[in-house]
């Protein structure tokens, strides 16, 4: 069946601006470091949008359609990031997490995570978002890339331009470390 | 047996690239044992599909703080574009 085409006229589609900024924004929020960085993806995504409307199938939704090109926004802005060499900083290390022989170093053993309450899944993604600020950028582009890109390993691998061997250790690297800064404010909180 | 044994460095690496996709057989049952005889590990893949899906989450929450201005400034934008 022939894809139909829709042409989408300025009012329909500010009729869009209204009904998806909010949950663009929301969504880019998360994402990146910055509120400024993510209200000029949310506004490049609507503007590309625009341009592309010509393109835009009518069967997916508005809001599926402005979703997956703030998702290319958002991957484009980790790519650069990953590949800036200023950010790119300390090269992720994980001597600190593990012994010579392999096992979790003393102090590192991962331990259960003592939660619980009514307000845990509000606090977890707090305590997400802080240690992912602390997450140098290079490293933190590497986690991200997973959800901007599906969990499509071999897509992510082209547009970081590294291999697959490479990933793996780079996300697990960000990953232990990201896992250990949390465990480490929920320890914290629960002595409160 | 010792080829068998993974060590909790590779079985982290592991976990990973399982929430990609299954893993290859052998190294699938290699990381299915570890995890079994370590409580180390066994709580790192809990907690890893745990920060996975709050990683997912983020900001998919409805409840929504005015963007009047955002709005309007995207609209500017595009106006001035045919």
């Amino acid at each position: 069946m022939p894809i139909a085409y829709h042409t989408v006229e300025k009012r329909e589609f500010n009729e869009w601006v209204h009904a998806h900024t909010g949950d663009l924004l929301r969504y880019a929020k998360t994402r990146v470091r910055e509120e400024a960085e993510a209200e000029d993806l949310v506004q490049s995504a609507f503007v590309a949008a625009w341009e592309g409307r010509k393109k835009y199938a009518q069967q997916s939704s508005p809001r599926t359609w402005l979703f997956s090109i703030l998702k290319n926004k958002i991957a484009d802005h980790w790519r650069k990031a990953y590949r800036d060499p200023v950010v790119h900083g300390q090269e992720p290390v994980d001597a600190d997490f593990f012994g010579d022989n392999g096992r979790w170093a003393p102090g590192h053993i991962p331990a259960e995570w003592g939660l619980g309450g009514p307000d845990q899944a509000e606090q977890m993604h707090r305590f997400l978002a802080d240690c992912l600020r602390l997450l140098p950028s290079h490293w933190r582009a590497v986690v991200e890339m997973k959800f901007l890109k599906d969990k499509d390993a071999e897509l992510i691998c082209q547009e970081l331009g590294i291999s697959a061997t490479n990933y793996w250790q780079q996300i697990h690297r960000a990953k232990v470390r990201l896992r250990e800064c949390i465990s480490t404010k929920i320890t914290k909180d629960n002595h409160h | 047996m010792q080829t068998l044994m993974l060590s909790c460095r590779k079985a982290a690496e592991l976990t990973e690239r399982q929430s990609f996709a299954p893993l290859p057989a052998v190294q699938g049952f290699q990381l299915w044992m570890h995890t079994r005889i370590c409580a180390g590990c066994q709580a790192y893949q809990r907690q890893s599909k745990r920060i996975d899906l709050l990683l997912e989450q983020r900001g998919t929450e409805t409840a929504l703080r005015p963007t009047g201005p955002m709005e309007e400034r995207i609209i500017a934008a595009i106006s001035c574009k045919n």
